[in-house]
Formats: structure tokens, sequence, C-alpha cells
């Protein structure tokens, strides 16, 4: 039988670390403390985080019931490119699952923007990743332009 | 239903650089390209970054990387130049020479790199000019125009003789254009003196537009100025030697300056991306990669010019620098792809694994191999290119074959092209012999999935680890696999199992890794190729003097207005509910099947919607469209059971004295035209019902040809008169026409149940008819039962005997029930 107990912290905050929303999925209808932040109880659901040294890994996808306050937080987090931490904490439930113990792990840690939002009348999934797709961030990042170089020279 | 999409092992091979793409051919890098004219800056085109570092290595110079940076701006003219010579205090003009003043403006880099020096800077293959230097301005303090030809002051046309006439006495020093000639009369002494010169006109192709000035924030832009012959051909490529480039803050000494470290070059490009805040970028690992490199010399020396995907970039070139790159908890960052000691240097001695997985961790159908490919480890022989980087020169491209012994002597040849950013033999060789000895030595793949223990929080990407399983094959005979692995990927599912993908991790019989025993051996011999020369015939500026470029500055002269280009967009302000309500226009279709738009038309004779019709009433039924088929029904309403009496198109239905009898309801199907639909009709609206005639009338309820008496049914069942003469109502009652309506009703205030009847009366015996009630009669001076007012039956008669007949005589009654 196994006592291993795992609970997911999420937290959603400005670039410059503003806390927009913590919720938590372990301790039902409770506010627990974990390093220093109060997370409020909001029944998501993670399947899962990869980390991998080739690249081309999977986002993270989170479930929300659509509620107007998951709907809301994570347009905002959308559009104003907040940073989405993923936290899982794992613990012994036999030592208790009131709060969160004072000896937990931390075996995963997620940190990623809102990459992507689908879902249902009812349910919402989030896709956490970067924007560094292969699609995405050209090098060298500046190109000449008439507000930088004026209109060059035709010979 | 979850689907999982984890990807196939066999990818491993390519996402861990076993596999080789580099099969075609083509010029390396790191060739210079400093034939033909000066390069001009295109609108669009991407702004180069020059990232390198000349220091010395083991004592030898080492870095650095040669530029040929594109113009944005330039000026142009010429004139005639008057040589004079002084002898015993007196002035001569001796010679008449036209000169060519060209000034071009340069952007060198993106950012801020290092003072070029002044012996570096190269117009053509000579060091000439004068220079200045500036970041986020601009360099020089010259206007970009074209003034070529201004000096001459007089073009002559010929006559219509074809002579080309002078004045008189042309004027002093100044300049006649005679066809492809020029005059002058020039002063050749300070006595006052004059010579007449004839020269030969040069043409000059010179651009027409010479630029407009930018804003040239946070870039390098270099101004360079230089009077030639006017004979010279101007436009020659100007190169630089960049010693020191780009200006950033280096990982290993947090020291701001140049670099040629890989690690700080990605972490620069990530940032100016502007994809990856600070936060998603894994700076220990990129500290751990920044002193691997620097410790093992894989140094980047070049310029990036050309637009390519940033994580494309960073995985292609990562390798040569045998690193990779991780993306390890949503962060980026670099690892080494070859073990290493604590002071960063390749580690040849024995590994230790971070966990050994045996069969107590690995779940049912959690162990699945995956051999690499023939193609992945087919032998070849890697052809490394790269750049011997003399000092202030032009790099020469080498190459170096590198194979196994006895192996792919005669190809296939794969090209490994460093030579764009590489200057040390050792790191092309190093980065090949890594290539050849993974392609040899590691042979397979592996994907296990275990139970959750502890280490689902110690183990991390690039952790090696020992996989031990026991296998017994056939009874008694026990083997084992036992093999160590690199951890390439981690997939914490969260629901009791993690999976690992692993990558082969070659070992000896000492637990030391083959591949870093391999690459930490591979060395060069170290010979360098003598270029030939350090200075030039043609070299007006020192070959030897450090001294850097000049710094003047100018702002941009005619740079053009913000509003051309730059527009910025306000924000619409928040996304909003639609105010107000729904209003949708009606479905012109669906509605048929609503009763919305029906009309029941329904007997009016006693202005009382809800009343019965009577005999002789017409109904009609309207369910909304032209041309319904309607279908009437008789319904009795004691049992309920409903009679088709009549149909057809926009049927009517007249109460007749049958239908008119007590206890029956009449209702209409309206259905509409549909030819889709089979028998032609379809979306059908049943009406509302309509009760028929009444319990309290009998007998006689119609009269004509005039008028009837009103009564009632005595209880021997006949008519008898009701009003008295002393009634209000009698003589009303005498002209009555038709019994209309009746009912029944209890009044609370009176606390009596009452019989009344409405009925059509003539009064003036004229056909013009209005309709009355009789009041509250029956049982105004009785105490009624209920029962005894239902029982109550109104009725009209023309046979009473006097007073009570009726007051239009000759009426016949014309309609009973």
């Amino acid at each position: 039988m196994s006592f291993r107990g795992q609970a997911q912290y999420l937290r959603i905050y400005a670039s410059g670390g503003a806390d927009y929303q913590l919720w938590q999925n372990f301790y039902v209808n409770q506010t627990v403390t974990v390093s220093a932040k109060a997370y409020t109880f909001f029944p998501f659901a993670c399947d899962g985080i990869t980390e991998t040294s080739a690249l081309g890994g999977r986002p993270v996808q989170v479930k929300f019931p659509a509620t107007s306050l998951a709907v809301s937080a994570f347009q905002s987090a959308s559009k104003l490119k907040y940073l989405c931490q993923l936290s899982v904490y794992e613990f012994d439930t036999r030592l208790g699952i009131d709060s969160p113990q004072s000896g937990q792990t931390l075996i995963a840690n997620f940190l990623g923007y809102v990459s992507r939002m689908s879902g249902s009348f009812t349910a919402l999934r989030v896709d956490l990743g970067s924007a560094l797709a292969p699609i995405g961030a050209q090098i060298p990042p500046r190109t000449a332009t008439n507000l930088l170089v004026g209109v060059p020279i035709q010979v | 239903m979850t689907l999982d999409f984890t990807e196939p092992l066999f990818l491993l091979s390519a996402q861990t650089g076993l596999s080789v793409a580099e099969l075609q051919a083509q010029a390396a890098e790191g060739n210079p390209d400093v034939a033909g004219p000066q390069a001009v800056l295109k609108t669009g085109e991407p702004i180069p970054i020059v990232f390198c570092r000349r220091r010395a290595i083991s004592s030898v110079q080492t870095g650095g990387a040669m530029v040929a940076p594109k113009m944005s701006e330039g000026s142009f003219s010429n004139d005639q130049n008057i040589k004079k010579i002084k002898a015993n205090g007196a002035w001569y003009s001796v010679a008449v020479d036209e000169e060519l003043y060209v000034k071009l403006l340069l952007v060198v880099s993106d950012g801020q790199i290092g003072s070029i020096q002044v012996r570096d800077i190269f117009y053509g293959n000579c060091r000439r000019g004068t220079y200045n230097q500036a970041y986020s301005a601009r360099a020089g303090n010259w206007s970009p125009g074209n003034t070529i030809d201004n000096y001459i002051d007089h073009h002559v046309e010929p006559d219509s003789g074809g002579f080309y006439v002078l004045p008189n006495s042309p004027t002093l020093n100044e300049w006649y254009k005679i066809n492809n000639s020029l005059y002058g009369r020039i002063t050749s002494s300070a006595a006052g003196a004059f010579v007449e010169y004839f020269k030969t006109y040069i043409e000059h192709k010179m651009p027409t537009f010479c630029g407009t000035s930018g804003s040239y924030s946070e870039l390098t832009t270099l101004s360079f100025e230089i009077i030639l012959p006017g004979s010279t051909d101007w436009n020659k490529q100007i190169s630089a030697f960049i010693r020191d480039g780009l200006q950033v803050t280096r990982i290993v000494d947090s020291t701001s300056g140049s670099s040629d470290n890989f690690a700080d070059l990605a972490k620069y490009l990530m940032l100016q991306s502007g994809r990856l805040p600070s936060d998603l970028i894994d700076d220990a690992s990129l500290a751990i990669a920044a002193n691997f490199t620097h410790t093992n010399n894989f140094l980047f020396n070049g310029v990036l010019t050309q637009s390519q995907n940033l994580s494309d970039w960073l995985q292609k070139t990562s390798y040569n620098f045998l690193l990779r790159l991780t993306n390890t908890n949503g962060k980026f960052g670099l690892r080494p792809r070859l073990p290493y000691n604590t002071n960063y240097t390749i580690k040849t001695t024995a590994i230790t694994p971070e966990f050994t997985f045996t069969e107590d961790h690995v779940l049912s159908d959690g162990f699945e191999i995956d051999y690499v490919s023939l193609e992945d480890r087919e032998p070849v022989c890697i052809v490394a290119q790269w750049r011997q980087q003399p000092e202030a020169d032009f790099g020469l491209v080498r190459t170096i074959n590198v194979r196994y012994q006895g192996e792919a002597a005669s190809g296939p040849f794969v090209s490994m092209d460093l030579s764009g950013y590489c200057v040390t033999e050792n790191h092309a060789i190093k980065a090949a012999t890594y290539k050849l000895a993974t392609r040899k030595h590691v042979t397979h793949h592996l994907r296990l999935k275990v139970r959750e223990r502890s280490y689902n929080s110690s183990l991390e990407v690039g952790d090696v680890v020992r996989v031990r399983l026991q296998r017994e094959t056939s009874e008694g005979e026990i083997e084992y696999h036992d093999k160590v692995y690199e951890i390439a990927r981690i997939e914490k599912t969260f629901g009791s199992l993690i999976k690992y993908d692993l990558t082969h991790f070659p070992i000896d019989s000492q637990g030391r890794s083959i591949v870093a025993q391999a690459v930490n051996s591979a060395v060069g011999a170290g010979n360098v190729i003598n270029v030939g020369r350090s200075t030039h015939d043609c070299d007006t500026n020192s070959a030897t003097s450090t001294a850097v470029a000049g710094t003047t500055t100018s702002s941009p002269g005619n740079p053009p207005p913000v509003s051309d280009t730059k527009h910025d967009i306000t924000d619409g302000g928040q996304d909003s509910p639609y105010p107000g309500g729904t209003s949708n226009p009606v479905d012109p279709i669906d509605s048929q099947t609503s009763p919305s738009n029906t009309t029941l038309t329904r007997p009016t004779n006693t202005g009382y919607a809800g009343n019965p019709a009577l005999y002789g009433d017409a109904i009609s039924f309207n369910p909304g469209c032209p041309n319904a088929r309607i279908e009437w029904y008789l319904i009795d309403t004691a049992t309920g059971i409903s009679e088709l009496v009549s149909s057809g198109v926009a049927e009517t239905f007249i109460v007749g004295q049958t239908a008119a009898s007590f206890g029956k309801s009449v209702y209409g199907v309206g259905c509409c035209p549909d030819p889709s639909a089979p028998g032609g009709y379809s979306a059908c609206t049943t009406s509302e019902q309509i009760p028929l005639g009444d319990e309290g009338a009998s007998g006689c309820i119609q009269v004509s040809g005039g008028t009837g008496v009103l009564g009632y049914i005595d209880g021997n069942g006949n008519p008898s008169q009701f009003f008295l003469p002393s009634n209000n109502l009698f003589q009303t009652s005498r002209v009555a026409v038709a019994i209309k309506h009746t009912e029944v009703f209890y009044l609370v205030s009176s606390g009596k149940w009452y019989s009344r009847a409405w009925f059509e009366i003539d009064p003036a015996c004229n056909g013009v008819t209005q309709i009355t009630s009789t009041g509250l009669m029956m049982g105004a001076t009785s105490n009624l039962t209920e029962e005894q007012a239902r029982n109550h039956k109104w009725t009209l008669s023309t046979g009473f005997s006097a007073p009570y007949t009726p007051a239009c005589p000759g009426g016949t009654c014309s309609g009973t029930i």
C-alpha cells in the first residue's frame, strides 16, 4: 500500500514577482501556507511534467473547472504574459494530511507562460510552456529598419 | 480517455546528435568574402552580431573575427586640387590633379563592441583612411550626399558650326567643361601669372541616393573617410578585425566585456529574443556550461549574419561545443554532453551512477529498448572545418579528417562546419571525435517505466544511472541487462509512475566513459599556416600602432520623422459583454411550428372571449401561412373522443344544429403547404377548443320575419312567458329574434345562483338588431340551487297569449335546438 501523497501548487505571478493567484489542489477548502505564500484551494489537475535534454518536449497541461474565476485568471495571465509556476510536493500521508508537512519534498517544479488555452463550456485546459518554439524567436533579433538605420544608400 | 503522445524512442538518436545531417557539401562559413565592392545595407536584413574575444590561450593569442560591415550612408564629392610649391619665398602652381572625397557610414554590429584599432581596419586590402567609431550614435560628423562635379563652373555647348566658344577672357581659377575635357585658367604664381590646363574629364559613377540617417540605437557604427586620386575606383569593401566583440557580462567571471563563451552568447540571444524572460533561463546550468567551455577552450569567435531560428541554432551549435540545450522545469539552459570534474575538465575517471534501477523499480511492461539504426552507426569520416584566425587578417578555413583507424577510409565523408566560430584546431577535433565516438559506441536507447520512489526528486536530466535487470532465458541460467545510461528525458505523470528515456552511456571495464576518453585524448597537430604578410605596400596607416578609431559623432542629419517609422496603437479598452438583451429576427422557416402568429376567428355574438359558438356561427382558423389546409374536429367533452367533420384549404366551420347540441366543442388543425413533406403539408398547428351550443337554451332559439318573445321551458316541458308586464325588460323580451348565449353563475355578493340569457333583439322591427341580456332575472327573487339554475332553459316563442305577444308580429321560428 502506498502512503505517497502529492500536492500540486500553482502560482500565477507577474514577471516582477507580484502574485496574481495562488492555488493548491490537495487540502480541500483550506488555505495553506507553503514557502511563506498562502495557497487557497482550487480543484485543478495536472497530468504530468516532462523534463528533457532533447527539445520537443510537450508542454504541461493543467485542467480546471471553467469557473468565472479560472477563466478570468487565465485570460488575464494569457494576455498579460503572467508566469505560471506549478510545484508538486511529495509527502508521507501517514504523517498527516491536514496541512502541509515541514518535511515534504519538492519533486517537480515547472515554470512557463500560458501558451495555449482550450476547453468546453464547463472545463478549461491550459498549456504551460514558452514561446521559444520552432517558429518562434529569430536571430539576429534586430533588422535594418528606417527607425534604426534610416533608408540605406542605393548603389 | 487520456491520449499519451510520448515521443518515439528512436527519435532520441536524432535528438542526441547521433544522426548526421550534413552530407551536402558547401563552402565553409568561415571563408572570407572580400572581393567586390562595398556591401550595402538593405532594409529588412538582420543587423549582425559580432561575438568574439582575442586573448591568450596557452600563451598564444587566439580569437577575434574579421568582419565586412555594410554601409548605410555615403558622401561623395570631388575637386581639382592645385599643387603649389614655394621657392625663394614665392609660390608656384605646378600641377592640377582631381581628388575624390569618399565618406561612408558602416553598421558594424548590434550592441556595443570594443574599440577597433586603426591597424585592424582595411580599405580593400590596404590600411588606409580615417575612422570614427560610435555606439548608439552616428559615427563621424559629415552629412550624406553626392556633390560630384560641383566644382565645374561652366558647361560649354558647341555652336552651330561645332565649335566650343569660350569667353574672350575666361575667368581665372574656374573650370569649363568642354565635351569630355576640362579647361581652366589657373593662377600659377603670386605675381598673377596663370597657366592654361586641358584635362580629360573623368566620369564617376557614384550613388545618387546616399541614404538617410536613423537613430542607430544600440548599434555600433563606424565612419570611414578617404581622399582618393580622381582616377581611382572608390568602391572597395571595408573590413575590420574585431578583437573585442559584443560587450556582455561574462558568466564565468561576472565581468563586463567581450566574450568568446558560447553560454554568454546563448544567454544574450535568449534575452534579446524577447521571448524568454530571465525567469525562464536556467542560470545554474548556464554557469556549468560556461565553465565547461571556458576550461576546455571551446571558444566562439564569429559573426551572426544569417537570420535563423534561435531554438534551431542553439540546438545545432551547442552540439559543437559539446553542450546540449535543455528544458528543465520550463527553463532553458545548457548542459555538458560529457561527464566533467569539479574543475570542469572532461572526466576520464570512473563514473559513479546516481541510482541503480532493478526489477524492484521497473513496472510490468515498463522496459522498452530501441537500438540505433544502421544509418546512425555507419562508420563515417568527419571533415571538420575550423578557422585559423591570424591577427588582423582574414581567417583561413582549415579542414581535418577525423575517423577511426581503418574505418571509412574512402568515405562517406560528413562535413562538420565549425569555421564560422571555431578558431582552435583542438576544438574542432574534439567535436568531431565526440560525434564519431557516440556513433560508434552508443548502441541503444531505453525507456523505463518505474514506480515512484525517492528518485522522484533526486534524479535530473543528464544524470548517469545504472540499469541492472535479471533475465532468466532458460532454467537456472540467469543473465543481467547491466548497462549505464544517461537520462535524456523524465516524464513525471503524477499517476504513480515515472518514465525515463535513457541513452546508452558506454563505459570501459573500469567504469570510465569511453566517449569522454576519446574526446579528451583527441588533440590536433598544432601546425599553423603562415599567412605570409603583416603589412601591405599600399598601407598608409600604421600596421603596428594600437591606436583606436576616433570617437567623433554627429546627430543624424535627416532621419525619417518618427511618425513615418513608428505607429503606436492605443489599447481599445476591455472586452465587454454586449449591452442590452437579445433581439434575434424570427426564423421564417422554423417559426411555422410556432402558433404565435396563428389566428382563430371566433364568433363575436356576445363580445366575450371564451363564449360558446352557437348554431349558424362561422369559425375560421389561420395557422400563420397562406393556403393552409384546415381540419375541423368535434370533440365530446364528456368522453374526449374527437371526430373529423370537415377539412379543406382555408376551410371554415359553420355550427350546425347537430354540432350545436350540448356537450361538444370544436377545434381546428392547420397545416402549412410544404412540397417536400408527404401529402404536401407540414408544420401543423392546433387551435384552442371552442364549446358549441349551451345547456341553458331549448326549443326555438331563432325567429325570422318578425320577433319572438323570450320565455322559458316550464316544469311540463312547454314554453312559458318569463317577464311580466311590470318588468323593465318586458317590452324588450317581445322584440327578441335569437338567443345567442346563456350562462349560469354564482354571485358572491348575494349568495345566489342565477341563469342569464344573452339575446338579440330588433327594437324597431326593421332588421337592425342589437344584443342585450336578461339581467339577473332568473334567481333574482328566488333562491335557486346550482342544479336548478343549470336546469333552467331559455326559449323563444311566437305563440304566447296577450299581452305576451311579439312586438313585431308575423315571425316564425327558424332555428331550434
